[in-house]
């Protein structure tokens, strides 16, 4: 834990050996060095005394030169040992004696220098010896000499002795000091030891309240004190967290149980809720099909009566309950759209739709409200909007009809204007609405208020004008649901315009296409002149005719056709039924009277209220066309004018079917739980059936398929305990009746329901209030045998279906499912296609090879059009990629083969229905 | 050595000019001025006589013979023992001795004992050379021996005269 060489211990050992040795060894060399001079001080001494005592007892021998006792008195130097060389001299420097240490290895005496000769004694030093000369005197005259050698090397022998003992000494004391040391050490380090241990043993056990009980040393002392001092702390501080930690904890606990008790209330507030607006929307739903269905009774009773009545009194008055009752049903219809939108439920049903269609549609709706108020209605398509549009259909309807009709409800006179364009502004291509009308205006502050829900212009107004007030509202939420926005402009006494622009997604077939096909720009097109009193539609009747290349002039009145008849050749004269001079048909017969302008085709222009005025005009008197106003189709002019030069028939477009005889049906089942509603499907179809069959819902229309033979079963979707869809699930799957027509009867006909319907497998679908017209359309078709289930399945069927072709590279389904599941459109649209196009295979190639890279992409682009809209896929789906391939002028030869193997296989699979017809 | 060799030269200065008149020859006597001065070193006179300290010369008498006193204080020249100076003069046995710190009575002197009489109360070493002089109460007592001079101590007439004879002298004394 501790890292050994840099503990306390440790380096307290060291510390102590270290001071330990080098003080011993000072002190050792002190020793040593002291005691050398202690030796030479001794070995000094011990000469002078010897020296001193040997001249004083050889004085006399010295004097009277008596050589044996010279040497007595040297003898007495064998007791000293160091000494191993001495000599006496007399005062002439002879040698009286000499003495020499008989165990000395001294091979040769020692020279007698001069030096030593001198008036006092001298020491001196050799390497050897140390030499001791000293004067012998007697009465102040010297007489002599004595010279003492004496050797080093017991001096020497001393000192090694000596260094020795003090080698032994340190050595020995070391080894104490390390001893000690290891004790002492033990002393500082234990204490620290302890407090580290125990430090440890707070931190592992996280015992903050554990206290130190070292007193060893004082400053060991501080430092525990100060320790538990931070101990104490830090246990204050530890408590004091975890008590915050504590009460943090309960007031989690206190919140997570008071967030989940205001989440279950929320939760049962947001269920019950839910609940009331689910019961709401529920209520609002049934409510609408509880009134409905009373009113479809009312409706189609109201319509037999008015069928039956003769008295025209009678007539007026069953007219106006009509009337009233279609008021309230799309009162009752807005209200339910209302309560969608706001509960969020609306669900919007894109599909490919013909604009053009739904325009006519509106048409239709309208014609009789301008008519009665005296208004000119104008739609202005321009030429690049597609005509097929992907969008819900029923709301974009919706959405204009309410706008026109508010439009038309604040205009007394002047126009009412629908304009469609592309809108290229924004980002992505949008298509812009726009109505407006030359009424009563608003000021800014309705205007401002306009759109919200129950508002009108104010009391007056809706005294005056009537209306839900809902109308404008529903219809800016649905273009709002629509990706749109619906703005609104005006002011006082200067109409109004409503505008809106929604995302435009064309549907494969584009306007261009449409007019291609439709259209021939080669075709020369004739003088036409317009007579039309009201400017606004003849201005836009003018450039209508221009845009499709036509040399358009207008007059104003009869006369002035007449006048300008005179001046100028026109090839066509289309003339207003309304002529403020001259009555229309009396025009046409002063100009049918004019020889001079036998080449002239005229058409006469009305709304669809005078259609059957001229048709008859035209039977009895003098042949004459008949243009439905507003004008706003391009092709259905472009035909109306071409139709009046050429023969020819348009092509692609179907025919109007010839009537058809009726066929008796033996039994007909009727399914729906309102008892009124049965009694009116039998009403209605009483001529069409020999027996009638009845059940309340879906259990009970299977147990009579069980027991009876049907031939057409007409189907309630809403019923109690089993609705039409399962009920229809059952019948083709159970009882396998596959080949057995089963219609369906729904409120709400969406597009959605209808697919719902197919899937189910009903043949097809009528919307409530049952439209005795649409009944019987159906059941005409089903007579014929022709409707899509009943020709699958007959063997014996005159026409084989198209289901029994193969057909390769075609989506039935898909085609079907485009033309309402009309097949026998589809087998004529398919079979014109393969007239068109039969022994074509090679054109592009011819193209190609020619480099007429405009003539390849022009034929391309038609036949991917058409193909497109009769589901030929897999040849579409080769045009798509080769017309890509052509933008950069130049083409894979893989996918050329590809194409052009597609479109053998396609057009070898179509000769069989071709050569099918007989 | 110098002093030696000046002894030497004047010893041979002496023979040459005195002829064989003399008594004893220059060789000899140079011996015996030697002995008289080495023997000095090993005698203590009583204070009164030669104050240890003082620096009073120190008398050297010879008895009788003017020539061999002259060789003498010629040979002894300059020598001190201690801070005393050697003087020597010639005694007759009639003159006062009292001055005298060494009686010296060479051989020739026969009849020594007027001589010893006459120091006999005073402080003096006394050297002679006959065995008479020995026999009659001389001091020290010079005489040949294996061609080597030797001398012999009558210890008790030195003690009686108050001289204190050092023991390496007494040590070297051999009797004859």
């Amino acid at each position: 834990m501790i890292h050994t060489q840099r503990s306390i211990k440790n380096r307290l050992f060291f510390i102590i050996v270290l001071t330990s040795t080098i003080v011993l060894l000072i002190a050792g060399l002190l020793f040593i060095t002291f005691r050398m001079m202690q030796l030479k001080q001794d070995m000094t001494n011990s000469l002078t005394i010897q020296a001193g005592v040997i001249a004083d007892n050889a004085k006399a021998s010295i004097v009277f030169k008596d050589k044996d006792e010279a040497s007595n008195s040297l003898a007495s130097l064998q007791y000293d040992p160091q000494v191993i060389y001495a000599v006496l001299l007399n005062d002439e420097n002879q040698v009286l004696a000499r003495y020499q240490r008989p165990d000395s290895d001294l091979s040769k005496a020692p020279r007698i220098v001069d030096a030593f000769l001198t008036d006092s004694p001298i020491f001196s030093e050799t390497e050897r010896y140390l030499v001791h000369a000293r004067p012998i005197y007697s009465q102040a005259n010297k007489i002599g000499h004595v010279i003492l050698y004496a050797d080093f090397s017991r001096y020497r022998h001393l000192l090694a002795h000596t260094a020795l003992v003090v080698g032994i000494v340190i050595i020995l004391a070391l080894i104490v000091a390390l001893c000690l040391s290891y004790l002492l050490q033990k002393l500082i380090s234990k204490p620290i030891e302890s407090l580290a241990d125990f430090v440890w043993t707070v931190i592992e056990g996280q015992n903050y309240e554990l206290r130190v009980e070292n007193k060893s040393y004082a400053e060991i002392e501080r430092l525990s004190d100060a320790f538990n001092k931070l101990l104490e702390q830090i246990h204050y501080a530890i408590s004091a967290r975890d008590q915050a930690q504590m009460q943090l904890k309960k007031y989690s606990e206190q919140l997570q149980e008071l967030v989940y008790d205001r989440t279950r209330q929320l939760e049962n507030a947001k269920e019950a809720a839910e609940a009331s607006s689910r019961a709401k929307s529920a209520f609002l739903a049934n409510m609408s099909h509880e009134i409905r269905t009373p009113m479809n009774a009312i409706v189609v009773f109201t319509r037999l009566a008015l069928n039956a009545s003769e008295s025209p009194h009678q007539q007026q008055q069953l007219k106006r309950a009509l009337e009233s009752v279609d008021l309230l049903l799309s009162l009752i219809d807005d209200l339910l759209d209302f309560s969608r939108i706001d509960a969020n439920k609306m669900e919007l049903d894109y599909q490919d739709c013909d604009l053009f269609e739904i325009l006519t549609s509106i048409n239709q709706m309208l014609t009789a409200k301008f008519v009665e108020k005296e208004l000119e209605f104008i739609i202005d398509v321009s030429e690049t909007v597609p005509r097929h549009i992907w969008t819900d259909s029923l709301r974009l309807k919706q959405v204009l009809i309410n706008l026109l009709t508010n439009a038309l409800k604040f205009t007394e006179r002047g126009q009412v204007r629908l304009s469609i364009s592309p809108d290229k502004n924004g980002p992505s291509p949008q298509i812009n609405f726009s109505i407006s009308d030359t009424g009563i205006g608003m000021d800014r502050k309705t205007l401002d208020r306009i759109f919200e829900v129950f508002s009108q212009g104010d009391v007056s107004t809706t005294r005056k004008y009537g209306g839900t007030g809902l109308g404008l509202s529903i219809s800016k939420k649905l273009v709002t649901l629509m990706g749109g926005n619906l703005n609104a402009e005006s002011r006082p006494g200067q109409g109004s315009r409503f505008s809106f622009s929604l995302p435009l997604k064309p549907v494969l077939a584009e306007a261009e296409t449409d007019n291609a096909i439709a259209i021939d720009r080669s075709v020369p097109m004739p003088d036409v002149m317009v007579v039309e009193p009201r400017q606004q539609s003849r201005t836009h009747l003018v450039g209508l005719l221009q845009s499709l290349g036509c040399k358009a002039d207008s007059a104003e009145t009869g006369n002035g056709a007449l006048n300008q008849l005179t001046r100028h050749h026109y090839r066509h004269l289309l003339i207003s039924r309304n002529l403020p001079d001259i009555d229309a048909l009396k025009l046409v017969r002063l100009i049918r009277a004019e020889p001079r302008l036998s080449g002239l085709s005229i058409s006469l222009m009305d709304n669809l209220l005078g259609e059957q005025a001229i048709k008859q005009f035209s039977e009895t008197d003098t042949p004459v066309g008949y243009l439905k106003t507003p004008v706003f189709d391009r092709v259905l002019l472009y035909r109306h004018l071409v139709s009046g030069q050429q023969e020819n028939a348009p092509r692609i477009l179907p025919q109007a079917e010839p009537p058809v005889q009726l066929l008796k049906l033996s039994c007909v089942l009727i399914v729906d739980d309102y008892h009124i509603n049965r009694l009116l499907v039998m009403d209605i179809l009483q001529d069409q059936a020999e027996r009638f069959l009845e059940a309340v819902n879906g259990r009970e229309a299977i147990e009579i398929l069980q027991k009876e033979k049907v031939d057409l079963v007409l189907m309630d979707i809403q019923m109690p305990e089993m609705d039409g869809y399962e009920a229809t699930r059952r019948i083709r799957q159970q009882l396998q009746l596959t080949s057995l027509p089963i219609i369906g009867m729904t409120a709400f006909a969406g597009e959605s329901d209808r697919r719902q319907c197919y899937q189910a497998g009903m043949n097809d679908v009528m919307t409530k209030p049952i439209d005795i017209e649409q009944l019987r359309k159906i059941f005409h078709q089903l007579s014929k045998g022709q409707a899509r289930f009943s020709a699958v399945n007959s063997a014996a069927g005159a026409d084989p279906a198209l289901t029994n072709y193969r057909l390769p590279g075609i989506d039935v389904e898909s085609g079907l499912s485009r033309l309402h599941n009309d097949e026998k459109k589809y087998k004529k649209l398919l079979e014109l296609f393969y007239n068109s196009y039969q022994g074509k295979e090679n054109l592009l190639e011819d193209y190609l090879a020619q480099k007429n890279w405009a003539g390849a992409e022009a034929w391309l682009h038609a036949l991917k059009g058409i193909c497109a809209n009769l589901s030929i896929s897999s040849v579409n789906d080769s045009c798509v990629k080769l017309h890509q391939q052509l933008q950069n002028r130049s083409v894979e030869p893989k996918d050329l083969q590809q194409f052009k193997h597609r479109f053998t296989e396609v057009i070898s699979g179509l000769r069989q229905v071709a050569e099918s017809e007989p | 050595m110098r002093i030696m060799q000046l002894l030497m030269k004047s010893v041979l200065l002496l023979a040459l000019l005195l002829g064989q008149g003399w008594a004893m020859d220059q060789r000899e006597l140079t011996i015996k001025a030697a002995y008289l001065f080495r023997l000095s070193l090993f005698v203590e006179w009583p204070p009164s006589s030669l104050n240890s300290t003082g620096s009073e010369p120190m008398r050297f008498c010879i008895a009788g013979d003017q020539g061999t006193t002259e060789s003498l204080e010629t040979l002894l020249a300059g020598k001190a023992i201690n801070q005393h100076k050697i003087e020597v003069a010639e005694v007759q046995p009639r003159d006062d001795l009292s001055a005298c710190h060494l009686l010296y009575l060479p051989e020739y002197i026969r009849s020594p004992h007027p001589f010893l009489q006459a120091a006999a109360s005073h402080p003096i070493l006394t050297v002679g050379e006959t065995e008479a002089f020995y026999r009659q109460g001389g001091m020290i007592f010079l005489y040949n021996k294996d061609n080597r001079i030797r001398f012999a101590i009558n210890e008790q007439a030195a003690k009686e005269a108050g001289l204190e004879l050092r023991a390496q002298l007494l040590h070297l004394s051999q009797q004859p």
